[in-house]
């Protein structure tokens, strides 16, 4: 009993998909954001009380929605929701006047898949930015303070047939000028894009479609990403050591006997991890180190030593797949998440810190 | 050939009965013993030694050893008195000695029995003890870990309770921290004391101050990146299980585009151009000279013979004009070059199961029909239409049922 165990805190049934959760910073609630039957916006406030969930308010918006984040949020009392939504309009929210949103742009032509962002709640440097991703194949970084263009865009080149683009995520953003944006894609692609030189730095292909992309943290030099893919792979690439012909080290797990959805990195611990699969289940992993990081080849090149995946435990918490993953940036070990049987479900992890 | 042996000794008591039998130097594991409560028996071979004994005696108390080349056998009576001799009266009787000694044998074979069934009631009542403890075990263990799973959970919702406190009462500090630092900031006296009131819900009468905190970094300059993909034929996303079949479907593919260089005949180029060929042929179909179409199509088979589409076509003619074998030859030739299944030729395979299917019906080969209808709905469980006449199908057949 000294593994630790993941709980079922609480759960609640609500009558729309549910697409993504996220905690709202610096409390003990958490948003949900969804598709109604009938084709409308739902986002739901939801919180945590006396061992239940309380939906506290519900809001109705023409469009349904994809994603959100508040990572652009300008401070963790004034939180601020980046969403994406089915026609490709990126809108900023303020959560104490959620009539009008006080950013909106239409800033891609098809459904906007994942949404990421960085700089906002007091965390790493540089301008707070919003990147999303979307079934047009486009990569857009967008600024709050520039209206209708995105400030950096990747694009299919001309001539190129598109691809879907499936997951988006910041990293390297140790001081105000380093950032990167990793993109990955249906047809397996995985693409690392260097903000400050305007470049791509790093690509490869993981030949299964890439579900979601997440750095350990954002605000330091990169140091892991985890890529979750279709088949049931889980790929961990070290991203200290980059070499020019053979790129990052990984390590590749195979779990969950189905689609893994989501991979998510604890806030409190950067080398565990959560991934959610689609048979609706949820494993705990620990990313160990090897003894070396980095290994001198007889050409005197360096190349990254990637480390092993241990599992801790995992728990089947329902048949349908998981739709999202929140850890709290609160509480170490809380979770809500959310899946494809029309529930949003608060999940707790315990002895974390015995790892 | 077995000898009797008739040198014995023997002594008594009340109690007991002491027979020395000698072994005559025959070894000691070849004895062999077999007794009753009044007979007993004693062979090593070539030798034995047997008596009717005078009275009962009991068996289970009794014992052989062997000693000194003496087997010493030790009766204990059942009636404890003196016999006064070993053997029965009627031992010299062959008669009864024969009776005697089958009602022995078949005493010891019942003992046997006893013994096999006491063993075995014995070993069915532990059995049964040792599954009940280790149920017991396991439901202890089960107690243990449920008690811990509640502790835990117990636990964390203390855990949380405060956490929720504090949240709220953090929330409060802070937003008063704000208000402060706001009312602090405002030199001018435009502000009026605007009674600031925030709820936790989120609310929508309530005015604010509002102060745009200064955001530092300066706005990113547009930059763009071109982006090149690794190339993929297919647009469904790429899973590794699939890649083998798909790169063999379209080398298929790409093989089926030569046409045939064998034929001699001089073509014009149109002739030879697949997609005016299947467009010459679909407008024969649509008005209605399906004889010409499938001439069309016949010729086009015969350049490109490798072309599932043409097939599958032809089969619709075919059945068009009620030639149903013919229409079912040609979709079955069109699902052989459907092969391997992937997801780029799933609606030509239902199209030709369906096609083939219907054809097998018109030909009153129900069964066969069904085979069809069945796969189809495989491919595409959501199709209601496929699933409805699957079902008329079924229905038929069972209503009609040869009981043959």
């Amino acid at each position: 009993m000294d593994k630790p165990q993941i709980i079922l805190h609480s759960q609640k049934s609500v009558n729309y998909t549910v697409f993504d959760v996220k905690w709202i910073p610096t409390s003990a609630k958490f948003i949900s954001l969804g598709n109604h039957a009938r084709g409308t916006g739902a986002l739901d406030i939801f919180e945590i009380t006396h061992g239940d969930i309380a939906l506290i308010a519900q809001h109705e918006k023409p469009t349904a929605f994809k994603c959100g984040t508040f990572g652009a949020s300008p401070s963790r009392e004034r939180r601020h929701l980046a969403t994406g939504n089915f026609d490709g309009y990126i809108q900023v929210w303020d959560l104490e006047k959620l009539e009008k949103p006080i950013y909106s742009v239409k800033g891609h032509t098809e459904i906007i898949n994942a949404i990421d962002a960085i700089g906002g709640l007091g965390v790493g440097e540089g301008a707070p930015e919003i990147a999303t991703a979307s079934r047009d194949g486009r990569v857009h970084i967008w600024d709050t303070r520039q209206a209708d263009l995105p400030v950096a865009s990747m694009e299919p080149a001309e001539g190129e047939t598109k691809r879907d683009c499936w997951a988006v995520c910041f990293g390297n953003s140790f001081n105000s000028s380093e950032r990167v944006v990793c993109a990955g894609y249906d047809n397996g692609d995985v693409k690392l894009f260097d903000l400050r030189t305007m470049s791509i730095r790093w690509e490869t292909n993981i030949k299964n479609g890439v579900c979601c992309l997440e750095f350990d943290r954002k605000d330091i030099e990169m140091n892991k990403l985890v890529a979750t893919t279709l088949e049931s792979k889980i790929h961990v690439f070290d991203m200290r050591t980059q070499h020019v012909e053979k790129g990052f080290a990984s390590v590749v797990e195979k779990a969950h006997n189905s689609t893994v959805w989501i991979g998510r990195h604890l806030p409190q611990n950067r080398d565990v991890f959560m991934t959610c699969g689609g048979s609706g289940s949820y494993y705990l992993w620990k990313y160990n180190y090897p003894e070396n990081r980095v290994k001198t080849q007889t050409d005197k090149t360096e190349v990254g030593v990637a480390g092993t995946l241990t599992l801790l435990q995992n728990i089947g918490l329902s048949t349908q797949p998981a739709s999202a993953f929140d850890w709290s940036p609160d509480k170490p070990g809380l979770a809500c998440t959310s899946a494809f049987d029309q529930t949003v479900r608060v999940l707790i992890t315990t002895k974390l810190n015995s790892i | 050939m077995p000898v009797i042996i008739r040198d014995i000794n023997w002594e008594e008591t009340d109690i007991n009965l002491v027979l020395h039998i000698p072994m005559k130097g025959a070894k000691a594991t070849k004895l062999d013993v077999l007794s009753s409560d009044q007979y007993l028996k004693v062979s090593f071979s070539p030798y034995f030694y047997e008596v009717f004994l005078h009275d009962l005696i009991d068996d289970d108390k009794s014992r052989i050893i062997i000693q000194d080349g003496f087997v010493e056998a030790t009766l204990t009576k059942q009636y404890p008195r003196k016999w006064n001799q070993l053997s029965h009266s009627q031992s010299d009787d062959k008669e009864a000695m024969k009776i005697v000694r089958e009602d022995a044998l078949r005493q010891i074979a019942e003992k046997q029995k006893q013994r096999h069934e006491a063993n075995a009631s014995l070993l069915n009542t532990n059995k049964r003890e040792a599954v009940r403890e280790q149920m017991k075990l396991e439901e202890d263990e089960r107690n243990r870990i449920d008690t811990i799973k509640k502790t835990e959970r117990d636990k964390i919702s203390d855990e949380m309770q405060q956490f929720e406190d504090n949240q709220k009462i953090q929330r409060q500090v802070a937003i008063q921290n704000h208000v402060h630092a706001v009312q602090s900031q405002k030199k001018v006296d435009e502000i009026e004391k605007k009674k600031i009131i925030f709820e936790e819900n989120t609310s929508k009468e309530n005015s604010r101050i509002n102060v745009e905190p200064k955001i530092t970094a300066p706005l990113r300059e547009t930059g763009r990146i071109a982006v090149n993909f690794t190339s993929r034929v297919f647009p469904t996303p790429l899973r590794e299980s699939q890649t083998e079949m798909e790169d063999e479907w379209l080398r298929k593919q790409i093989d089926s585009r030569q046409y045939n260089t064998d034929l001699q005949l001089d073509l014009s180029e149109n002739e030879k151009d697949i997609d005016y060929l299947k467009t010459k042929a679909n407008q024969f179909f649509q008005q209605g000279n399906f004889q010409s179409a499938i001439g069309v199509y016949s010729h086009a088979i015969r350049i490109f013979p490798k072309v599932a589409i043409l097939y599958s076509n032809r089969g619709a003619c075919h059945f068009q004009v009620r030639n149903m074998m013919k229409c079912v030859e040609d979709c079955s030739r069109a699902l052989e070059l459907l092969d391997p299944p992937v997801l780029d030729n799933l609606p030509q395979r239902i199209k030709a199961h369906v096609r083939r299917g219907t054809a097998f019906c018109e030909l009153e080969l129900y069964a066969e029909g069904l085979l069809d209808y069945e796969a189809a709905l495989t491919l595409s469980p959501d199709d209601e239409k496929i699933r409805q006449d699957a079902q008329r199908i079924r229905n038929f057949l069972e209503k009609n049922q040869d009981f043959s």
